[in-house]
């Protein structure tokens, strides 16, 4: 599915160079729910810029779905973003006056051929991530969780290779970041595979394995598979207060 | 087509800011509705340049008595003009059609019972009608018999006929103009101003004969008005009478000309002095406005594009290409300066009515303020768009996202 080889990357900042990522090698199949784990300032963001083709490497070779992609340029790139990954950003990244249904689109609007069925298509990944009713609420009049829910199914309506997912909680209280993940398990039970990124160790103990940056090189940790469980987490709550509507506004 | 999704966000992203897209409409619209206004106006006083070139007539040429170089219009006191000199003119210059030897005054007291007025007094031979083109339309003009006896016969203007007939029916009614009495045989339709900005419309037209002796005993002419056969000899046949008059009055450098030759392209020169000049500096400041409303949409749209920071890196990272973000920024500016364009110009037409009858200033309605305020309208969103477009599609989506 994806595999990085030897990545390294190096900032310049006037005549001081920094590496961020000293020779990066992994692999992840297809199906599989890796996360990625490190401490801030540990290059998690860049690998996530790289995994997602947003930025390129220093050195090194990446293979997404079968394509070297660092070989293309910017405008193949865009397609390769467009028709093989789907992003879940930490701050949602929502178009705020624009309603849930025209967020999930945006993707298809860069599609190389707009699907006859696009509307179809968007209102049935916002029914998957539990927000059939809301199709035309606007971000501002939905919680933290279902915003990243939106994104979510934004994610999905492309039908990519593989979902990205950065700190997809980091900015939701418990129990939307519980169902978040309760989403993102279930997508991968489906058959997606996700790389997640995060710093927070319960957070990624739902993936399937774990993979930690530490001085710009991974380690991989062993007998760490998935030892939690979204739903059944969620399921042992106690009982909330009413919907969680309104318990909490996208942070910015 | 991409491109009509590429617009459908356009329109979206402009909905979604309606404050922000009234703000960038605003200059446009503010230029476009004065740019309609002076165009207008142009266009009005254009057409008045013609009318008085009309007026004179586009293939006469007028030769005066008298000297001078700023005041084109008849002397009355000069007497360095002889028939002797019309009729050179007419012999020895081609391309003319008909020569008409008159004498001229101004501000001639003319009396009808009680009534009394001021009048243009213009002796002329009997092609006066075909000489100016101008042709009775109640009664008759003089004719050869009267002409050859001096008789005192008189052909009025409107303004002749309104002011000391009141309505009544002036033909065969006798008129005095000094110690003399004039029956009137004929009127003249409406002229209305001259090229000098005089009103034609108060002539009195009598035989050349008769004011030459009857009324101001005097030998020597005030005018010749000359036709030529077509509009493209006017210049030649002009010069040619200079340089004519200069032989037969002896006239040699630094010597001051005796005479003057005014012909219709130095009118329309004349009336475009006055109104052209006026025109081009309002033009010049309304596209000047133009200018300083494009820059403002340039600088808001640049606002919006560091405002829109995340937007345009979520974009790219959801597949848009850098032409994909140009493009949408590029349409934003079009479409806000088009209907800026057309709201400008619906206003710049109201408000040219409102101008055109409020004040003394004429006003014309054409097609042209409206191809010109779509056509720049256009332009200005193209031209000032592209900075902010550029910007934002050259935007590192990283950089963007952050």
């Amino acid at each position: 599915m994806l595999k990085l080889v030897d990545i390294s990357k190096t900032y310049l900042a006037g005549t001081v160079e920094t590496p961020v990522l000293r020779g990066v090698t992994f692999e992840v199949v297809n199906g599989e729910f890796a996360a990625i784990m490190g401490a801030s300032g540990t290059g998690k963001t860049t690998l996530m810029n790289i995994l997602g083709c947003l930025d390129l490497p220093t050195s090194g070779t990446y293979f997404l779905d079968g394509v070297d992609v660092f070989r293309n340029d910017d405008n193949t790139l865009s397609s390769i973003r467009n028709q093989k990954i789907g992003f879940v950003f930490q701050q949602f990244h929502l178009l705020e006056r624009a309603s849930a249904l025209d967020n999930v689109l945006l993707p298809l609007i860069y599609a190389d051929k707009y699907p006859a069925d696009a509307v179809e298509r968007g209102s049935a990944a916002l029914r998957a991530v539990g927000l059939g009713e809301r199709l035309h609420y606007p971000p501002g009049q939905l919680s933290g969780g279902q915003q990243q829910r939106v994104a979510i199914a934004r994610a999905l309506v492309t039908n990519p290779a593989l979902i990205l997912a950065d700190e997809p909680t980091g900015n939701l209280d418990r129990r939307s970041g519980l169902e978040v993940m309760a989403i993102l398990q279930k997508l991968n039970r489906e058959g997606r595979t996700i790389v997640l990124i995060t710093h927070d160790q319960n957070i990624a103990e739902h993936a399937h394995r774990i993979l930690t940056l530490r001085d710009g090189k991974i380690f991989e940790n062993a007998g760490s598979e998935c030892i939690r469980d979204a739903q059944a987490e969620l399921d042992s709550l106690p009982a909330s207060s009413g919907e969680p509507v309104a318990v909490q506004r996208g942070a910015k | 087509m991409r491109i009509g999704r590429l617009m459908g966000q356009s329109m979206k992203a402009l909905g979604r800011n309606p404050m922000r897209s009234f703000l960038v409409m605003l200059g446009v619209i503010v230029g476009i509705a004065a740019l309609t206004v002076v165009v207008s106006m142009a266009k009005a006083s254009n057409r008045k340049v013609m009318q008085r070139v009309n007026n004179f007539g586009p293939t006469a040429i007028m030769l005066f008595a008298g000297g001078g170089k700023n005041v084109p219009g008849p002397d009355p006191t000069a007497a360095t003009l002889t028939f002797d000199d019309a009729k050179a003119v007419e012999s020895q210059i081609p391309g003319i059609a008909m020569i008409c030897p008159q004498v001229m005054r101004l501000r001639v007291p003319a009396n009808y019972r009680d009534q009394s007025t001021e009048v243009t007094i213009q002796g002329a031979a009997t092609n006066y009608q075909e000489a100016w083109s101008w042709f009775v339309t109640d009664g008759d003009f003089y004719d050869e018999q009267e002409y050859a006896t001096m008789a005192r016969v008189a052909v009025i203007g409107q303004t002749v006929v309104r002011e000391l007939f009141q309505g009544a029916n002036p033909i065969g009614e006798t008129i005095q103009i000094g110690n003399t009495s004039f029956r009137v045989k004929g009127i003249l339709p409406p002229r209305g101003t001259s090229p000098m900005g005089g009103d034609m419309d108060d002539r009195v037209v009598v035989p050349l004969t008769t004011a030459m002796r009857r009324l101001f005993n005097v030998t020597t002419l005030t005018m010749v008005r000359v036709r030529v056969d077509s509009v493209s000899d006017v210049r030649r046949v002009a010069q040619e009478i200079r340089a004519l008059m200069h032989e037969r009055h002896h006239i040699r450098p630094p010597d001051l000309d005796d005479f003057r030759v005014v012909a219709s392209d130095a009118v329309a020169a004349l009336s475009e002095a006055v109104s052209g000049t006026l025109n081009k500096i309002l033009l010049a400041v309304t596209g000047l406005s133009l200018i300083v409303g494009g820059i403002v949409l340039m600088n808001l749209m640049l606002l919006s594009v560091t405002e829109r920071r995340h937007e345009i890196g979520l974009r790219r990272a959801l597949g848009g290409k850098r032409r994909d973000i140009l493009l949408q920024f590029l349409f934003e500016s079009i479409v806000l300066t088009s209907a800026g364009g057309l709201a400008g110009l619906v206003l710049g037409i109201g408000a040219a009515i409102i101008v055109g009858r409020a004040t003394t200033n004429a006003t014309a309605l054409s097609w042209e303020p409206l191809a010109l305020a779509v056509a720049l309208s256009l332009l200005v969103g193209l031209v000032f768009g592209l900075v902010p477009a550029r910007r934002a599609s050259k935007m590192p989506p990283v950089q963007a996202l952050r």
